[in-house]
């Protein structure tokens, strides 16, 4: 168990090592640099910034530096945003996206595992149109309309909810329901056709035949069989919420990390999308890790090694 | 397959206790105010802007975007203040002079406070202007100073500081030398880059300086509040301002928001006292308050590459900029409240000779807009001199945004349609395109510019040989000649009539090919008085508005 942890973590630190010099070299490939800007700054000036931030020395040298800061958890300091450090940039702005996410997907896989049972039980019937209404409307009007639509109506016309920001219960509901609005199409429609399939299998109609409630056969046999396969969805969903929404974010103003993702790619912000990839690259890692370990424990049958029979 | 689902959960429900725990925090309501015991209630004298977005740094000595100026501008003062429309009027200086030869400026500081009651002193200035050019810590703006006697050979470690041509008299006095006479000096003091630092403040905070309310020293109308990063920043009147009595706002709460669509409905419901910009659509939507236009002083234009092997032709490049039908691009494919430009300065907000009268007055362009008659026989003209009897295709790069490429479009199909020259379009990111444009490897390029000061220097200085803002790699030595003694002319009318000459080759010449002066439309709730927008950084003006009939 320890050798199969172990082994785990140690492929888990060379994934993170090659997220984090990819972006870092990847970044450099990009022509020009982070002190150009329309009013030019003059060369010798340009010259002494470069010395400033280290930019002047070989491309090797200044990625040791990098990868020594980083295995030091230092990401360094942003140059989009001057005097602050990239890691302060990523604890400031993360509890925002983190929460506008992890909202989007209770409201997707609750609303959507809801709409996709009543389609199926109403199979072809007016609610499983309305489902296959909301699922079209969802999978195909982009985000940033919706908002804007949104907040026209809810926050202008009837002025029921404030336009933009992030400051209470009331500032959230619109962009939730935004971001949430593609899970739930998904969600509905892999949940509709999962409940189908089990709806015709030979257990329903032994329960039938049993003399069950029809109430006791959806929540017992049919539900609990169908959301399965849906579970298996919400691994990109979760990665989703961890990442922020760079369109939901600009829209609604919340001051999440979603942004930076364009911003500091086109201020060539070194530090700062190297910063934040490498940190979604360690949750991602780990999590992944944790999830194995998990199953490791769990399911003695699933071992790296498969010694332990 | 049960357990994986378990799994899930377990993580999901781990995870969101671990962000709760560090969720937003709303800070917790504060008590209601007290009514007023007895008269009329008086109107809450707040205002809600759009700050557009979070700024780079508000480190004065670094601070370049016109955001940061404009919240310099708001909780600072220098020995001028902007007083907007490019003039200055006296800030902490209360009064000051120069020289017979324009070089050494001396400037009386008035009895005015920081927001910790203390003075500010000559030395304050010297400080923050040491700290500017300290070769240690170089910026942007640097070059600011470079007017100053030595100042460009400490920033680079070739003088000492006592060398610096900036001297201490007393207290109240604060002397400078210039290495050469600069008529705006006076201008340039109001800049951010000049912002006085008091250096036991400095010290104690480090470089944690004005990066969180705790570590804003002011010596302004307003001071920090609140700093919520990427968010909202809230100010509120400065007591301790020496003329806190002109100041009518109690507080001003700037908001973040970076999508126009979103800004447009904050105003309309109510959330925002005005808007940053409105384009066509939302100006016809608009229900609450008033329309009003401004310069936002920036010039747009075509660089030509002078040194490409059909571009380097005169005649040729000015074919090209007389055959754009300039008025059709502004209402039909911009739809935006600009003006054609048949010239380079420009207009109503850069002051001729006099001070007063603009400097386009006197000549409002240099040819006719959508000349195509002319363009035919210059290109024609053109072509004999090159010896060639065709024109290759030829690319122009413009920004890879939608609006970007729809304007290169629009050039191309007249290029195409006046002239039968075939063009292509280059869109580029925005970084590739300075980068390209500062190492000459375009063909045209679709670029604008803003002026820092009242002066056409700003502008015309640009087209030097070798200059760092040279794209087009333009060169002509009459032209170098003019720039150089215009510099040093100290007399205003000589020093002028320079640059027009200078202007006059310049448009002779056309290595840029003027488009239009962009204006702007915005919202400004009828409520809001004496708010105003200025086409030099500061934009936003808003320190002597105030709040009349809200209720």
């Amino acid at each position: 168990m320890f050798k199969y942890i172990l082994k785990r973590i140690a492929g888990a630190l060379v994934t993170v090592w090659i997220v984090v010099s990819l972006t870092w070299f990847m970044m450099q490939a990009i022509p020009g640099d982070p002190f150009q800007n329309e009013r030019r700054v003059i060369p010798e000036l340009k010259e002494q910034l470069r010395k400033y931030y280290g930019l002047d020395k070989p491309l090797v040298v200044q990625y040791g530096v990098y990868m020594k800061n980083f295995a030091q958890g230092n990401l360094g300091m942003s140059f989009l945003r001057k005097n602050r450090m990239v890691n302060t940039i990523i604890k400031e702005g993360l509890p925002y996206s983190a929460s506008l996410g992890l909202r989007a997907i209770a409201v997707g896989f609750i609303v959507g595992i809801s709409l996709g049972i009543v389609a199926a039980l109403n199979h072809n019937k007016g609610w499983d149109r309305f489902s296959i209404f909301v699922a079209i409307l969802g999978v195909s009007i982009p985000g940033f309309v919706i908002a804007a639509t949104l907040q026209w109506f809810l926050g202008v016309k009837l002025k029921i909810l404030p336009v933009a920001q992030w400051k209470s219960f009331a500032h959230t509901i619109m962009p939730t329901f935004a971001l949430s609005l593609t899970m739930i199409a998904q969600v509905a429609r892999f949940m509709r056709s999962s409940m189908l399939d089990v709806i015709g299998q030979d257990y329903i109609k032994t329960a039938k035949a049993k003399g069950l409630s029809t109430m006791k056969i959806i929540w017992s046999h049919e539900i609990r069989n169908a959301i399965l396969p849906v579970i298996t969805i919400l691994g990109p969903w979760i990665a989703f919420v961890l990442t922020g929404s760079f369109v939901i974010e600009t829209i609604f103003a919340i001051p999440g990390i979603g942004k930076f993702y364009v911003q500091s790619i086109n201020a060539q912000d070194y530090p700062l999308i190297t910063g934040i990839t490498a940190f979604m690259g360690v949750l991602m890692v780990f999590m992944n890790l944790l999830v194995d370990i998990l199953y490791g424990l769990i399911d003695p049958r699933i071992r790296l090694d498969g010694s332990s029979k | 397959m049960k357990k994986s689902l378990v799994i899930v959960l377990a993580m999901l429900m781990i995870l969101s206790f671990t962000l709760t725990a560090c969720g937003p925090k709303t800070p917790a309501a504060e008590p209601a105010a007290p009514a007023a015991p007895t008269e009329a209630p008086k109107e809450a004298q707040e205002l809600t802007i759009n700050l557009f977005a979070e700024v780079s740094t508000l480190d004065f000595q670094a601070c370049s975007s016109s955001g940061e100026i404009q919240i310099y501008n708001w909780i600072m003062e220098g020995l001028t203040r902007s007083a907007g429309g490019g003039s200055v009027k006296p800030g902490i200086a209360e009064k000051y002079e120069a020289s017979p030869d324009g070089k050494v400026w001396t400037f009386h500081l008035r009895d005015a406070k920081w927001s910790d009651g203390k003075p500010v002193t000559a030395n304050d200035f010297k400080y923050g202007w040491m700290r500017a050019i300290d070769p240690k810590t170089p910026r942007d703006y640097t070059y600011f100073l470079y007017d100053i006697v030595n100042a460009e050979e400490y920033s680079q470690g070739k003088a000492t500081a006592d060398q610096v041509g900036i001297k201490v008299v007393d207290d109240k006095t604060l002397e400078v030398t210039l290495k050469q006479p600069v008529t705006y000096f006076d201008y340039m003091t109001s800049f951010s880059t000049f912002a006085p630092v008091r250096q036991d403040f400095a010290e104690q905070v480090g470089d944690k300086l004005n990066t969180s309310p705790e570590t804003f020293l002011s010596n302004g109308p307003f001071k920090v509040e609140s700093w919520t990063h990427e968010s909202e920043m809230v100010f509120v009147k400065n007591p301790e301002y020496w003329d806190a009595a002109s100041i009518k706002l109690d507080k001003v709460t700037g908001l973040m928001i970076a999508e126009d669509s979103t800004e447009f409905n904050m105003y309309e419901a109510g959330e925002l006292d005005h808007t940053i910009a409105l384009n066509a659509d939302q100006k016809a939507a608009l229900t609450k308050g008033e329309v009003r236009k401004y310069s936002d002083g920036s010039v747009w234009f075509i660089d030509f590459n002078t040194k490409h092997k059909i571009l380097k032709n005169k005649n040729i490049r000015k074919a090209m900029t007389y055959a754009i039908d300039r008025k059709s691009l502004i209402e039909n494919v911009a739809k935006m409240p600009w003006v054609p430009a048949m010239a380079f300065v420009q207009p109503d907000i850069i002051p001729d000779a006099d001070g007063k009268t603009p400097w386009r007055n006197a000549k409002p362009g240099y040819f006719k807009d959508n000349d195509v008659e002319t363009a035919k026989q210059l290109l024609e003209q053109g072509m004999k001199e090159l010896g060639i009897t065709s024109i290759p295709k030829m690319k122009i790069m413009c920004n890879e945004n939608a609006t970007g490429q729809m304007y290169a479009q629009a050039l191309q199909e007249m290029w195409k349609k006046n002239l039968n020259i075939e063009v292509e379009l280059e869109p580029v990111p925005s970084s590739v395109r300075i980068d390209r444009q500062q190492k000459h490897d375009f063909d045209m390029s679709y670029a604008g510019w803003g002026p820092d000061y009242p002066d056409p220097m700003t502008d015309l200085d640009l087209y030097v040989t070798g200059g760092g803002n040279n794209d087009p790699d333009y060169s002509n030595p009459e032209y170098d000649a003019l720039i150089k003694a215009a510099k040093a002319e100290p007399d205003k009318a000589k020093k002028f009539e320079m640059m027009r000459k200078a202007e006059d080759i310049l448009m002779d010449d056309m290595p840029i090919g003027p488009l239009y002066f962009r204006y702007r439309n915005y919202g400004v709730r009828e409520y809001v008085k004496g708010f105003e927008r200025d086409s030099f950084a500061p934009d936003i003006q808003f320190i002597y508005a105030w709040i009349e009939g809200k209720n």
